[in-house]
């Protein structure tokens, strides 16, 4: 499958059959998501209704997280069978993994403030999460580094996958540091077990937020793609 | 092993013949503790409580901005290139590289600690625990500092992005680190978080030089 999906002018032609579907399991998944959250689940007897913002937070640092994956993975693909649009691929995932990072940030600050009563905890998943964020920061840096980005191609996806070993470690080392200075948080521990009513609008958002992120690295790949092109063409027009 | 000597002495010999890196880093590490000092205030049972971080802080930020020149002189004059078509490896001479920075740029750090604890009222009784945090960080953060070196090589801004690439990969090392300090500042066993760092280490020693190699030919490859 890989083989047939190398070819990135097949992908070009598939992924503009993929557009209109993402955009309308994406716009579906939203705005039912967001009905489901909003008005038809029940608040929280503890949280009131600061708990609808888990909707967008928990499939946000979801899609963070296995966008790292992701990413690392790309990258392996392209050091291992050097194939250009495993870079394109990887430098679509990580502009989106770190929105929805920040995104998880963001919102995970805002349900804190009524609920925490603080903006920010350095417990040990906001604190792997902001390690989380910095990962892809550097490596959004590093791919853009250079005077041709073609040259950043094989450095950033190095980089991406000495951040996947290495996520293991800090993951442990921040739990560690935390436990060790301040008790768990307590509404953190003991996973409480969700009622049906939580569930829907948590699975309808999630997938929703899922095809927007498959959306936004498609139409990404395809604009790189597009890009590649265009600057080939111009070298063309330069040579003749 | 004989290479990595080779590689090793050419390394120091450059470095001492112009010591000004080496002075230049121990006076920016020195400044930044002072002005910590500074920041933090003079209560002295106050400070001895974040002197630690201050002492890692002013470590990190004085190891790292150096990190971008560490295979400049050898990208430039050619010899990189003649290293990556010759049948030696490549990792070891990363990490004779990484070794000879190590005695440079981080045991004079580490000769200064003791008068950098003073200024921050750390009992000195902790000298030795904070000369093995310290030195197994400072050996872990040249490890990663020589990946980023390495994937720099030829960047913009290579200098601040060295840095953004290895300060998030040296989360553990300091972690560790400064827990075994305040492990020992309150009485509590230091072993773990020492053993915990020295695994980091472990790890790092054997991923990092594989990982620079290869980014030192691909730097090497594309100019």
């Amino acid at each position: 499958m890989f083989d047939y999906l190398a070819n990135p002018t097949r992908f070009m032609r598939l992924a503009d059959y993929t557009v209109w579907p993402l955009r309308l399991i994406a716009a579906a998944g939203l705005l039912i998501g967001s009905w489901l959250g909003l008005a038809s689940s029940p608040a929280d007897y503890q949280q009131g209704d600061a708990v609808r913002l888990m909707y967008v937070h928990v499939p946000s640092a979801w899609l963070a997280l296995s966008s790292y994956l992701m990413l690392g993975l790309a990258s392996l693909f392209f050091i291992v069978w050097r194939h250009p649009l495993a870079d394109i691929a990887a430098r679509a995932i990580a502009p989106a993994g770190a929105g929805f990072a920040f995104l998880t940030l963001v919102t995970g600050a805002l349900w804190g403030a009524p609920i925490w009563g603080t903006w920010w905890v350095w417990d040990g998943r906001l604190t792997s999460m902001l390690v989380l964020f910095f990962f892809f920061i550097g490596y959004l840096a590093l791919a853009n580094g250079f005077d041709r980005p073609e040259r950043g191609a094989r450095p950033a996806a190095i980089l991406a996958m000495v951040g996947v070993l290495n996520l293991p470690i800090v993951k442990f080392s921040v739990d560690w540091w935390n436990t060790l200075h301040q008790p768990a948080s307590i509404l953190r521990s003991g996973g409480m077990a969700i009622d049906s009513a939580m569930l829907w609008p948590l699975f309808t958002m999630f997938a929703g937020l899922q095809a927007f992120f498959l959306l936004m690295v498609v139409q990404r790949m395809r604009l790189l793609l597009g890009q590649a092109r265009l600057a080939r063409l111009a070298d063309q027009q330069e040579a003749s | 092993m004989r290479f990595f000597l080779t590689c090793l002495a050419a390394d120091l010999r450059a470095s001492l013949t112009e010591p000004g890196d080496i002075l230049a880093q121990l006076g920016f590490f020195i400044m930044i503790t002072a002005l910590f000092v500074l920041a933090a205030g003079p209560e002295s049972d106050r400070l001895a409580l974040i002197g630690l971080a201050g002492l890692w802080m002013a470590a990190l930020a004085s190891m790292v901005p150096a990190f971008e020149r560490l295979y400049e002189a050898e990208a430039r004059s050619g010899w990189l290139d003649q290293l990556l078509v010759s049948p030696q490896p490549v990792w070891v001479f990363v990490l004779a590289k990484a070794a000879g920075y190590y005695i440079s740029h981080a045991v004079p750090l580490l000769l200064a600690s003791p008068l950098m604890m003073i200024w921050l009222t750390l009992p000195l009784a902790l000298l030795p625990v904070v000369l093995a945090s310290l030195g197994l960080g400072l050996a872990g953060l040249i490890l990663l500092g020589a990946l980023g070196a390495a994937l720099t090589l030829g960047a913009r801004r290579g200098a601040i992005l060295a840095a953004i690439l290895v300060l998030p990969l040296s989360v553990p090392l300091l972690i560790f680190g400064v827990l075994a300090g305040q492990a020992a500042l309150s009485q509590a066993p230091v072993a773990p978080h020492l053993q915990l760092l020295a695994a980091a280490v472990l790890f790092l020693l054997v991923l990092m030089p594989l990982a620079t190699g290869f980014a030192l030919r691909t730097a090497a490859e594309n100019g």
